[in-house]
């Protein structure tokens, strides 16, 4: 018979009330976490909210044995209360703020999509070797949108419940169809105004074709630009091949004219990693620096690039981009200790999650996933596709994630059908094999076109994931720079709150 | 652990009234990228587990045996903690997403603490 008070006073026909209360110091009640080994010597805890703990290995059991004292390891234990991993009540009382927390977390979901990309033509007169989409051609009538699609493109972004929403206009080369855009922008714009939205513009280029016409219309209109560079010269005219012309000189020369005339914060520039970039980080991030950017999205390897359903291959790709992101992110912190404010934005989305209470609108990290819930694409034909990497994977003569035709099917087919929700049931995180114990669930997304182009499977196996292994080496690698570097952990900060 | 190696195939057998199905099939999960797993229960008492690398390479089963041993108390801490904390979890999603449900509530000042229906009145 064990010590307690009422096997002392074993006559008593009521266990005495001490009996109920906490007054063992070790008695608490464990709230949801997972957990992960993080260094040899460390372990991380994650909460469903995104607070973390890093603590010495061997922590974690004796959590789960209730080994924790509160009066030998007060600190700890204060920790474990004040961050919601353990609670001294079975019902914490902060279950409401955990509860709200959880929601702000989610939060993204609140509005459904937002993101409306129209591919509003296929052609280009780059010819990128990468590229599997675009067609060199100057015939309008079969690789233009046209004006009718436009119309039931922007019917059905309207129907969407978020009172902000984004057109983005994407190609090929989407300023060859520039009448085009001008029509969507203006069409958008009356359309928005009747239903009391809020809409914003943007045009993907490689900026090529812009004229200072151009550049007028978008400084009246407040459309965002969205650029190409690749790095150096030598990195981005191997990349982005333009027949008789310099591709670097032009973007260059366009970057610097968006900014002159519609403001630095209106103009961005995009990376495309190829096995020539993983050669050159520190070329890349001087380069950006050199053109006084002052963000740079080293973006992970697209599937369409590098990845193939050969699992070993697309672990010996994705190593190589952990190495090159991890010497890249290396030069960037460097150039922030010596005084130059550059972030990078990969970083920085998961570094959100990481350190403030809020989600990221970055599609391709997200639980449940970005597509459809915050992005659908509306290709040049009328099809209809649940992200950008579902229209790429069309044109590989792939249809999985086609949701529908504009014209054809209606808003509650195309979002609520059965290939939708078909889709829907592998896009959490939190019930995929693998990810449901993963401590940095709530950090990472699903991405259930990925699943399926590098691995047939939309749901995805995850010891062999090529998304699973760069994601879990990057976020696993911005916990050990904050834990060792405290100069490193206040530049992440800055990075989210912008100050340098 | 006790294991043997026959053949680049590796067997061992994993007690199973110390670790449950969960637990030994989510720690046999991540090595199946890089290995053929064969598992079964020939009795209440244990499971026996053999293990061949997918390509025939040469593979160091200590480190093997090393990382099934710490995967297997993982994941057994992991299942505790899932069984203890299930119903509060349930409860912080429940009450994350209640509002979307009191919103659609429709409103009726008249309260019905014994069952009738106040629409009716
Ligand atoms: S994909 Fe990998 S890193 Fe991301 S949550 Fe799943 S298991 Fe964790």
């Amino acid at each position: 018979m064990t010590n307690t008070p009422a096997a002392i006073k074993g006559k008593r026909k009521f266990t005495s009330k001490d009996t109920f209360s906490n007054s063992d110091p070790s008695a608490y009640f464990l709230l949801p976490f997972r957990f992960l080994q993080l260094t040899s010597d460390s372990e991380i805890i994650v909460n469903d909210i995104g607070d973390f703990l890093i603590i010495p290995s061997g922590t974690v059991q004796k959590i789960v044995t209730k080994a924790i004292c509160k009066d030998r390891q007060s600190e700890l234990y204060a920790d474990l209360i004040a961050n919601f991993f353990i609670s001294e009540k079975a019902i914490p009382e902060l279950v409401d703020v955990i509860s709200t927390r959880y929601r702000t977390k989610k939060s993204f979901l609140d509005n459904f999509t937002s993101l409306h990309i129209f591919v509003i033509s296929l052609r280009c007169e780059h010819t990128c070797h990468y590229c599997q989409v675009s067609r060199v051609t100057s015939d309008k009538e079969m690789f233009d949108m046209s004006r009718e699609n436009i119309d039931l493109g922007i019917e059905i972004m309207m129907r969407s419940p978020s009172p902000n929403l984004t057109m983005e206009f994407q190609g090929g080369e989407a300023l060859l169809a520039f009448d085009n855009i001008k029509y969507g922008v203006e069409k958008a714009t009356t359309e928005a105004g009747r239903k009391n939205k809020s809409i914003s513009f943007v045009i993907c280029t490689n900026l090529a074709p812009l004229t200072d016409d151009i550049l007028s219309y978008c400084k009246e209109h407040n459309i965002l630009i969205s650029s190409s560079l690749d790095g150096p010269e030598f990195i981005h005219n191997k990349n982005r091949h333009k027949p008789r012309a310099n591709s670097y000189q032009l973007a260059v020369e366009g970057i610097f004219k968006c900014r002159e005339v519609l403001g630095e914060e209106n103009v961005s520039a995009l990376l495309t990693t190829t096995n020539l970039s993983l050669q050159h980080p520190e070329e890349i991030v001087n380069e950006y620096v050199k053109l006084e950017f002052r963000n740079i999205f080293l973006r992970p390897i697209s599937p369409y690039g590098f990845a193939t359903k050969a699992a070993e291959k697309n672990h010996y790709n994705t190593t190589l981009f952990i190495e090159f992101y991890k010497k890249a992110l290396d030069v960037i912190i460097n150039h922030n200790l010596n005084g130059y404010f550059i972030r990078e934005d990969y970083a920085c989305i998961i570094l959100k999650k990481i350190l403030t209470p809020f989600p990221t609108g970055y599609v391709d990290l997200q639980s449940p996933a970005g597509l459809i819930n915050s992005v659908i694409v509306f290709n040049y034909d009328g099809k209809i596709y649940a992200s950008d990497e579902a229209r790429m994977l069309a044109e590989m003569k792939d249809h999985t994630f086609q949701l529908g035709t504009l014209g054809v099917e209606t808003y509650e087919e195309i979002f609520y059908g059965d290939k939708s929700q078909s889709i829907a049931e592998c896009f959490l995180n939190e019930s995929l094999p693998g990810c449901s114990d993963c401590a940095f669930q709530p950090y990472c997304g699903a991405d259930p076109v990925f699943n399926y182009t590098t691995q047939g499977d939309m749901n995805g196996h995850r010891p062999s994931s090529s998304f699973c292994h760069k994601n879990m080496e990057i976020i696993r690698h911005l916990f050990v720079l904050m834990n060792e570097d405290k100069r490193i952990q206040k530049i992440f900060r800055n990075w989210l709150t912008g100050k340098s | 652990m006790n294991y043997i190696i026959d053949n680049h195939i590796l067997s061992f057998q994993i007690d199973a009234q110390i670790y449950n199905e969960e637990t030994v099939l989510k720690t046999l999960y991540w090595l199946s990228g890089s290995y053929q797993i064969d598992l079964r229960k020939p009795s209440e008492l244990c499971f026996t587990v053999q293990i061949k690398p997918t390509h025939n390479e040469i593979t160091d089963w200590n480190n093997v045996m090393t990382k099934i041993n710490k995967d297997l108390i993982d994941n057994q801490l992991r299942y505790i903690i899932k069984i203890e904390t299930c119903n509060i979890r349930d409860l912080i999603v429940a009450k994350a997403f209640l509002h979307y449900d009191l919103l659609n509530e429709p409103e009726n000042p008249v309260s019905d603490p014994v069952g009738f229906d106040p629409k009716a009145i």
